[in-house]
């Protein structure tokens, strides 16, 4: 009974040593807290996005004229560029027959042409490879700035070329135009 | 009967003699008084201590640079360290991605000073950003990157957060909230 209660003391003793080292030193703690962080968000979308023209029997001189609408839905200023990808599927090559022009300044995007057209971004030339501005990082002649926010409408009119050959007759293309933006800041 | 009284009469004598051997020397008493014993204080404040840095609508390429200032408020002399915690609440790993630069004396913290003066102390990740071991008691201290701060000293550190141009669409619209702690030790042990 002596020899227990004896080393139950011992150990209160020791684990009071404990406690004593471990509380033996002085501390201090400052925060600073609430520095808060957040990406923006670049989003450019088109409209419509799809069918944009739907065109059939096509006959040489004929144009149509459709309105597109791109809109800075993000919260960061961007540039944007344009690049078109069209397909053969028919081997009759009928998008090197066909020209684009692009108008940023008109009264009413009608056909056969806009009315009260002014600039230009594109053309009027070829269907095949037409583009403005530049996909590739950083600003170049002819990306365009969008503001968070806004929107701007692009006319565009496409023609079946007047010296388009009796082998086109019956040929199709599906036309994709693609939109490329990239953030305005940081972004010479 | 008479010797009994003669017996008594000597003890007494005896007594007499040896009071007055007792009260033959002088006494005096000295006291020192008033020793007093005061702890000192240990005190590491921050300023500010919320919203260093904030930066909303982030780009890739953007940053932001500010100062925050270390005061040893207490009067005895400390070792500090840091650590920090970033939130990831929407998962997209905002904090891990966004780097972290702390320098001791910038003459101008400023996005466009930062680079030009001052002594690096941490260039990393955001997530997990530190400096020294503010775990002193179980590493010891002062341990490498520890600051010493004497007492009523100050001292301005520089800090600047980027979110790198390698940064891709996955993090966009992301979100992370940073606490930076400066945990403060006794110098003496």
């Amino acid at each position: 009974m002596i020899r227990k209660s004896l080393s139950l003391l011992v150990l209160a003793g020791l684990l009071a040593s404990f406690s004593l080292l471990a509380a033996a030193y002085f501390t201090a703690q400052a925060t600073v807290a609430n520095n808060q962080f957040t990406a923006g968000t670049l989003d450019l979308t088109a409209s419509p996005a799809s069918s944009l023209f739907t065109v059939s029997n096509m006959v040489p001189f004929q144009n149509h004229s459709a309105p597109l609408t791109l809109t800075n839905s993000g919260s960061l200023p961007l540039r944007y560029g344009m690049i078109t990808s069209t397909t053969n599927p028919d081997g009759k090559g009928l998008a090197s027959q066909m020209s684009l022009t692009i108008y940023t300044e008109y009264d009413q995007c009608v056909s056969p042409v806009p009315s009260g057209a002014g600039a230009t971004i594109y053309g009027t030339d070829p269907l095949i490879g037409a583009a403005f501005g530049d996909p590739a990082p950083g600003g170049q002649a002819g990306d365009r700035v969008l503001l968070p926010g806004a929107s701007e409408e692009l006319c565009f009119n496409i023609g079946l070329n007047a010296d388009t050959p009796n082998e086109a007759q019956g040929a199709t293309t599906t036309v994709t135009f693609t939109f490329v933006a990239e953030q305005l800041a940081n972004n010479p | 009967m008479f010797r009994k009284s003669l017996s008594l009469l000597v003890v007494a004598g005896l007594l007499a003699t040896f009071g007055l051997l007792a009260s033959a020397y002088f006494t005096s008493t000295a006291t020192v008084g008033n020793n007093t014993f005061t702890t000192g204080t240990l005190n590491l404040t921050a300023s500010p201590t919320s919203a260093a840095l904030t930066l909303s609508n982030m780009a890739p390429g953007d940053k932001v640079t500010a100062p925050i200032t270390l005061t040893n408020a207490g009067t005895l002399d400390l070792y500090y360290a840091m650590t920090s915690n970033s939130t990831n609440g929407d998962n997209k790993g905002l904090a891990q991605q966004m780097t972290l630069a702390i320098k001791s004396g910038v003459t101008a913290c400023t996005n466009g000073g930062f680079d030009a003066s001052g002594t690096a102390l941490y260039n990393g990740s955001l997530q997990g950003a530190s400096f020294g071991n503010s775990d002193f008691e179980n590493f010891g201290w002062p341990q490498p990157g520890d600051r010493l701060l004497t007492a009523t000293a100050l001292e301005v550190l520089c800090f600047q957060v980027m979110l790198p141009t390698s940064t891709g669409n996955p993090y966009q619209g992301a979100t992370t909230t940073t606490t930076f702690t400066f945990n403060a030790i006794q110098t003496t042990h």
